[in-house]
């Protein structure tokens, strides 16, 4: 496998480094590493319907951002390959440490500091990702994509679309925006006032 | 007459490397004669009498009936009932540093000390490789791993012999896995046991081809899990830390212990890494890649490469031990020393260790 890697991160123009092997919610995920303690590139083996299924939807996602990425502050796609019933895939690393995921009550500093990380982030995110159409135009599609899914939707999500259609006037004045999809603490990282944001599967 | 070929290992006498024909059921050597017999589809090299394992043998006797009436997985699920042992003789995660191996696809391996299969049907199952030949001295659990090898349908040739003699040829393997094996080298050998454990590793090296790797597995002497009590390959604690000879002074006079019955002194020697290197260097191997195996070597899926510090650094950034509060910054701090100083590898528990053989 090593061989296999190293050839395509050269192709992809860098250098294998060292690798860090750990176990992942997905699989198992290679950290290449150079001299510093930032990786280079993250890579990893999916092997069931579920995770590979993920993995190719955040490759399609990173490489819609790629033109972004160094704005976002999002990973770029290296490359993918299947490797007998398993998925190779690889995105570049990003350096940083995530934001903490609980904060005591008498934090309400760093609570501000965080949000205001996230905020100036989604700003910057929201406008450098401009969707076309507006909020009426999004939940329309979301709507005939449900109508025509199967399973078919069941009583509560019927629940929430008629309910939703009834708002669709007032939304026809609100632009559509993109959505990271899974943004929490965990995903997003900093590093010398540089804020990064990892797993982009369910962006949309 | 043509040698005999076990499928993917050439047999060959363990005195004088001559090649091992097949006549009916017995393995014979044209200059030494008989050397072994072949019993249910296993070569076998290795005397009976002898058991050691983790499950009493005549629990094991009964385990292989059942796995062979029911299947092997059922046979542990319903005559074991510790789940550590279970997922130690079933986890498919056992063989993962195969991840870290540069080589070609279509390699042979050869895992030595087998056990109950648990390496060489991960290995086998991983499809990257196209034999596996499981080495295993204690005939029940040779009989073991053939039962899985068939039930799965797995490339594995199981051959019942002693590791301190393996009856193969030479330059036949692309990879051989150590895994908690070069400790027990010594155990029931006469002399010096780093000369014995020296001696295998030197045998092991002839065995690879030019290039080939071995994976070691295998405790720290010095690993933080010592100093803490954890119980030596003895069955006693601090025994790796002592100097050598009070440690066998010390086995001696506490023979009635767990596991120390057979300590004939101390014999079961590990080292710490910079000791490994050195076995290594002067068995003839190159290029040693030394990894901790954070979950200990018997769980090889999480592997930090001890040689880069960006890498350790970067692994402590992960875990982000920060979240845990005072006690995981507390860890942070000391992890993020650990790199800095190097005393990461030098107190490392465990290790999984890969090292090459010279190509010329």
């Amino acid at each position: 496998m090593l061989d296999v890697l190293s050839d395509h991160l050269k192709v992809a123009g860098l250098a294998a480094g060292t690798l860090l092997q750990l176990e992942a919610r997905t699989g198992i995920r290679w950290f290449a590493f150079g001299e510093s303690s930032s990786p280079i590139a993250v890579i990893s083996l999916c092997r069931t319907a579920e995770h590979i299924a993920e993995a190719r939807e955040e490759f399609a996602a990173l490489t819609v951002l790629e033109p972004h990425a160094a704005v976002l502050g999002a990973p770029r796609p290296l490359f993918q390959f299947y490797r007998g019933d398993a998925l190779v895939s690889a995105r570049t690393g990003i350096p940083g440490l995530p934001l903490r995921g609980e904060l005591k009550s008498k934090s309400a500093d760093a609570f501000e500091k965080q949000l205001r990380i996230v905020g100036n982030w989604l700003t910057v995110f929201q406008t450098t990702v401009v969707k076309s159409g507006t909020v009426r135009d999004r939940v329309n599609e979301l709507s005939e994509a449900l109508r025509g899914r199967d399973p078919l939707p069941n009583a509560a999500e019927i629940a929430i679309l008629e309910r939703s259609h009834e708002f669709l006037d007032r939304m026809s004045s609100i632009p559509a925006t993109a959505v990271h999809g899974d943004l929490w603490p965990g995903n997003v990282l900093t590093d010398r006032h540089e804020t990064f944001v990892l797993d982009w599967n369910t962006f949309h | 007459m043509k040698h005999y070929c076990n499928n993917a290992a050439i047999l060959a006498c363990a005195n004088c490397q001559g090649l091992i024909t097949r006549s009916a059921d017995a393995l014979s050597c044209p200059r030494c004669g008989r050397v072994g017999e072949y019993h249910a589809d296993i070569p076998r090299f290795s005397s009976q009498e002898f058991y050691w394992g983790e499950i009493p043998r005549q629990q094991m006797q009964e385990l292989n009936e059942q796995a062979r009436r029911v299947g092997w997985r059922r046979a542990i699920s319903d005559g074991l009932s510790d789940d550590n042992l279970r997922s130690y003789i079933s986890s498919p995660h056992r063989a993962d540093f195969h991840y870290l191996w540069q080589m070609p696809d279509g390699a042979t391996v050869l895992d030595v000390g087998a056990g109950l299969g648990g390496i060489s049907a991960a290995l086998a199952g991983s499809g990257r490789f196209a034999r596996v030949v499981a080495l295993e001295a204690i005939w029940e659990r040779a009989d073991f791993i053939q039962s899985r090898a068939t039930e799965d349908d797995l490339a594995i040739d199981v051959i019942c012999a002693d590791f301190l003699n393996p009856p193969l040829a030479l330059e036949q393997f692309d990879a051989i896995v150590l895994n908690g094996v070069l400790e027990w080298a010594a155990l029931n050998t006469d002399g010096d046991p780093r000369d014995t454990q020296l001696a295998f590793l030197k045998r092991i090296l002839g065995l690879l081809k030019p290039g080939g790797l071995v994976c070691l597995g295998i405790e720290n002497r010095v690993g933080a899990e010592s100093f803490r009590g954890a119980l030596d390959h003895s069955g006693l604690p601090y025994t790796s830390l002592m100097p050598r000879r009070l440690a066998s002074y010390w086995c001696s006079r506490t023979f009635n212990q767990y596991r120390s019955k057979a300590n004939r002194g101390y014999r079961t020697y590990t080292y710490s890494l910079a000791g490994y290197q050195k076995l290594l260097r002067e068995a003839g191997f190159i290029d040693t890649q030394p990894y901790h195996a954070w979950d200990g070597y018997n769980s090889p899926t999480n592997l930090l490469p001890l040689n880069s510090r960006g890498a350790l650094s970067g692994f402590i950034d992960l875990m982000d031990y920060r979240q845990n509060g005072r006690r995981g910054m507390l860890k942070h701090l000391m992890l993020k020393a650990g790199v800095a100083t190097g005393l990461w590898s030098v107190f490392a528990s465990e290790f999984t260790i890969l090292s090459r053989k010279d190509l010329c």
